[in-house]
């Protein structure tokens, strides 16, 4: 069953299109990677997806049930954890538990104690005197609290040092698989990704780039590099056609042309992994097929 | 539902306890400060003012508080992200912040009312249907204002531009159209003579014209909430840019440029006779139209050229302050002067008949000139009490004895002097009725409050000097006015008593008591008490009935303990208020003359068929007193016609 499903949304701001067509889909009990550059339209799907913001056009449902814009009834099911957070700071964490324990019908209070302790959040201690990564242990037990199916975490690392990010992750993909939750992990850190997604979705000037495993994607991407010549300005490596492989990135350096090739099928077609001419051909990282998917063609 | 709504209160009242706290408190304060200073200021017709007085403008200060806090702070800080994405319909925030900031401002405008309405009770009778009419207006204006104060909070930086904004429209539209805004929709529902007078109406178009503005503004501010998902409120919600700043500016120059440019002084067209059939002396110009009044027109020219000329000499008020032209109107009564023109920069222009009239007495006239003169020079300051009373005892001394000192008080009274005791009889002379003057001068008429004034300013020439007179005079008539708050400033950081001790060396309460003291004695000496005893003291009623042809009857009835050895000629004096109006001139007045006849204890007159249902009634009677020959009056009332 899918815990989640994005059917071609639309989303513009005046004359910025923020989301142009996204199609996303989350299997229940996957920890799902959102990848996408700043101002790739990652926070306005999910805050499509949580009905706090409109979408233009475009179907969401959540565990098969359609969601209505500003329907708060599918909140409920969704822990969400925000980009930034904007708490009272005049609350406490315990304080900040009785107001939104108001609005859940499953908030048990008992898990948030746990949780709190578990991510040694001060209880007693004013909002105002937080830390960035406290903060974010705050929204995470907050959004945990009341046993969620589903999890959205919009880049909640951001501003966070290594370690904290690393204990988080590891918190989150932790809780994930012990109650069989489902979790979508926004963030434009490959590493925080690779490190916590089964799943990724690429999203690139609100649209989907890719969407499947990590697994599959490292499989499919292969780099050629070459000297530059006039020969192999001019050429590929071999000929393709579109629906065999399709080229993420064509960079041309001052003495180098890179060009990077995504097969289609997953599979690497036999010539693939041997060097062709003077092409010499390397597996990228998952950093550089994300750049690679995502950032404009290079000409030096 | 309820659990939910119920977080979002709690949520609310926990982060605002404190807060409200403050502001109840600071309410309450405002509103003892604002009665202490009505009863101390004297000019409070009822109690029930005070609820007028705190609803505009400090309720809406209060509101505006509410405002932000409740709205504008939550955007600022963008806590709403927070609420929004918990499980609950994006209207309930709002919603609960609009009811709460509703009820907050509702409590605290009806325990205001609550207040004075228990203090006023203990002066005026308050039914249950003047209570429903009060009601009814309070929440009316209060549900106005909340939405409008409401939808101005959502606007984040420009709220406070905006609010100064409507405020400068409101007072630009009062002052430059014909449209009076202060008597429609909220602002006539807490207009304080129209609060504290209207008993019977109930004001139906004011309430509905009100609850619509609350609704439109409302609308308004739900909409705004909603719009792009209330990015929109959230995109005004930061602070201001250089380029907000700058803009700002430009708007607020602009403004003032548009005010000062319609601003009326600055059209003020410069009056001057043109014919030339005009006596020059000085300062002062008399028209006349025909040459056959060229002679009456020289007279009066030279009658009051010296007093005129040597109370400019005495309080230079500089420009053309003093400047008085006079022309002659036939068709007005011998008594009437009818003013026309009334200008700090220009001075005064005065229409009057001044063709061989026996009954006219040129000394009154320049009583009323001297009058005018000054309070115009002060922007007509020096009518509001508690000073009232000393423009005019001065009025009338300065023409009396303007020229020289007057005689001392042991010397034989004059007939005006004995109205003075007179009138001293009627209004016992003490802090409290001078501070009252407007409505103890009601009381007493134009000649009686006149002869009161004038005994203060001979009984301070006998205790203190002519010298000292003349620089009391000079201290209060020659202060600089403003026209504008600053007078208020000056006077509230330096009231009458403090200003009168300071320019005569005594002190007011000490004065008053020598003043009571000094009128009682003169008025106890044989010859004057014997003059006294003989005057009239009349009860004085007035009653309206329904008579057996369904018209309105105003009943006068006046009685005396015993007979009047001669016939009085008497005139009933009466008019319909509007509900706003507490203050009668003598002239808007309508006469009814009628005879009291000799040897009759009683006298009653009728006015029948003037005036209507639910009519509010200006009353009095005024009689020839004789041996004086003057117009007193015996009583004054006002009454709500059944």
């Amino acid at each position: 069953m899918n815990a989640l499903q994005l059917r071609d949304i639309y989303k513009s701001y005046g004359k910025l299109e923020a989301i142009a067509g996204l199609d996303m889909t989350v299997e229940e009990g996957q920890v799902y990677g959102f990848l996408g550059r700043n101002g790739a339209g990652k926070s306005t799907a999910l805050r499509i997806i949580i009905g706090v913001t409109r979408a233009n056009s475009g179907a969401v449902s959540i565990f098969g049930d359609t969601v209505r814009s500003h329907d708060p009834v599918p909140r409920r099911l969704i822990g969400y954890v925000a980009q930034e957070q904007h708490f009272y700071e005049w609350m406490t964490a315990n304080s900040m538990g009785k107001f939104v324990a108001a609005f859940y019908p499953t908030w048990d209070d008992e898990e948030y104690q746990r949780i709190l302790r578990l991510l040694d959040v001060p209880v007693g201690r004013k909002i105002q005197n937080f830390s960035g990564g406290m903060r974010a242990k705050l929204a995470l037990s907050l959004a945990l609290a009341h046993h969620p199916r589903l999890l959205l975490l919009d880049e909640p690392t951001a501003g966070m040092d290594a370690v904290a990010r690393r204990e988080f992750i590891d918190i989150v993909r932790d809780h994930t698989v012990r109650a069989h939750r489902t979790t979508v992990f926004s963030s434009h850190v490959i590493a925080e990704i690779e490190r916590a997604a089964d799943t990724v979705g690429i999203i690139n000037q609100g649209a989907m780039c890719y969407e499947g495993s990590l697994q599959t994607l490292r499989n499919s991407v292969r780099r050629y590099v070459t000297e530059r010549t006039e020969a192999t300005d001019l050429d590929l490596p071999f000929a393709m056609s579109a629906s065999d492989a399709s080229i993420l990135q064509d960079r041309l350096g001052t003495a180098q042309r890179s060009v990077s090739v995504r097969f289609h099928g997953g599979d690497i077609p036999a010539n693939g992994d041997a060097m062709i001419g003077s092409w010499c051909v390397e597996q990228p990282s998952l950093e550089d097929i994300f750049v690679d998917m995502v950032s404009e063609a290079v000409h030096l | 539902m309820i659990k939910t709504l119920r977080g979002l209160v709690s949520k609310e009242l926990q982060q605002h306890r404190a807060h409200f706290f403050w502001i109840v408190l600071i309410s309450a304060l405002l509103t003892w400060l604002v009665g202490h200073f009505m009863s101390l200021s004297g000019q409070v017709l009822s109690h029930l003012e005070l609820t007028a007085i705190f609803a505009w403008p400090l309720l809406a200060f209060i509101a505006l508080a509410i405002g932000y806090l409740l709205v504008t702070q939550e955007y600022y800080s963008r806590t709403q992200r927070f609420i929004e994405a918990l499980p609950i319909r994006r209207g309930y925030m709002v919603s609960v912040k609009y009811s709460i900031g509703l009820l907050a401002v509702g409590l605290i405008a009806f325990c205001v009312w609550g207040y004075s309405t228990n203090v006023a009770s203990a002066h005026e009778p308050i039914g249950l249907r003047f209570a429903t009419i009060m009601a009814a207006r309070l929440a009316a204006y209060v549900f106005a204002l909340w939405s409008c104060v409401f939808a101005f909070s959502l606007l984040g930086r420009w709220r406070i531009p905006l609010v100064g904004a409507a405020i400068m429209m409101v007072v630009f539209i009062n002052s430059q159209t014909s449209l009076e805004l202060s008597r429609l929709g909220p602002f006539a529902l807490i207009d304080r003579e129209l609060f504290s007078a209207e008993r019977q109406r109930f004001p139906r178009a004011e309430i509905a014209a009100s609850v619509m503005l609350g609704v439109l503004a409302l609308s308004f501010a739900m909409l705004l909430a909603r719009t792009r998902d209330g990015s929109y409120v959230e995109s005004l919600a930061v602070p201001m840019s250089t380029r907000d700043r700058s803009f700002l500016f430009v708007i607020i120059v602009a403004g003032i440029g548009l005010i000062i440019w319609f601003d009326p002084a600055t059209d003020e067209q410069d009056f001057a006779f043109t014919d030339s059939h005009v006596i020059v002396r000085g300062n002062l110009e008399v028209a006349y139209l025909e040459p056959q009044f060229e002679q009456d027109a020289i007279a009066l020219a030279d009658y009051l050229a010296k007093p005129l000329a040597s109370l400019e000499a005495l309080i230079p008020l500089g420009g053309e302050a003093f400047k008085t032209r006079i022309s002659l109107s036939p068709v007005a009564k011998p008594w009437h002067f009818e003013l026309q023109l009334s200008s700090r920069q220009q001075g005064i222009r005065v229409d009057v008949n001044f063709e061989r009239v026996p009954a006219w007495n040129r000394a009154d006239f320049g009583v009323h000139l001297i009058h005018e003169l000054l309070a115009t020079a002060s922007s007509n300051r020096l009518l509001l009490e508690p000073a009232h009373w000393l423009l005019d005892g001065f009025a009338v001394w300065w023409m009396e004895h303007g020229k020289q000192a007057a005689p001392p008080l042991e010397a034989p009274a004059t007939d005006f002097f004995m109205l003075a005791m007179h009138a001293a009889e009627i209004k016992t002379i003490d802090a409290t009725m001078l501070r009252q003057w407007d409505t103890s001068a009601d009381r007493l008429g134009d000649t009686l409050g006149l002869a009161l004034a004038y005994s203060g300013w001979r009984v301070l020439e006998e205790i203190a000097g002519r010298e000292t007179a003349l620089r009391l005079a000079k201290a209060e008539f020659q202060r600089p006015f403003y026209g504008d708050l600053r007078d208020w400033w000056l006077d509230w950081r330096r009231p009458f008593p403090r200003r009168f001790e300071s320019a005569t060396g005594l002190s007011w309460s000490v004065f008053v008591s020598r003043w009571a003291a000094r009128i009682e004695q003169v008025a106890s000496r044989t010859q004057n008490a014997s003059v006294l005893a003989k005057l009239p003291r009349v009860e004085f009623s007035v009653t309206g009935a329904v008579d057996g042809s369904n018209q309105r009857v105003l009943n006068f009835g006046l009685e005396l303990a015993e007979a009047l050895p001669t016939a009085m000629s008497c005139v009933a004096l009466h008019r319909k208020l509007p509900t706003y109006n507490i203050s009668v001139a003598r002239g808007s007045l309508r006469e009814s003359e009628f005879s009291w006849p000799a040897g009759q204890t009683r006298m009653e007159y009728n006015v029948t068929g003037e005036y209507g249902s639910d009519n509010r009634i200006y009353a009095a009677v005024e009689c020839h007193l004789m041996p004086f020959n003057v117009p007193v009056r015996f009583g004054v009332a006002q009454l709500i016609m059944p």
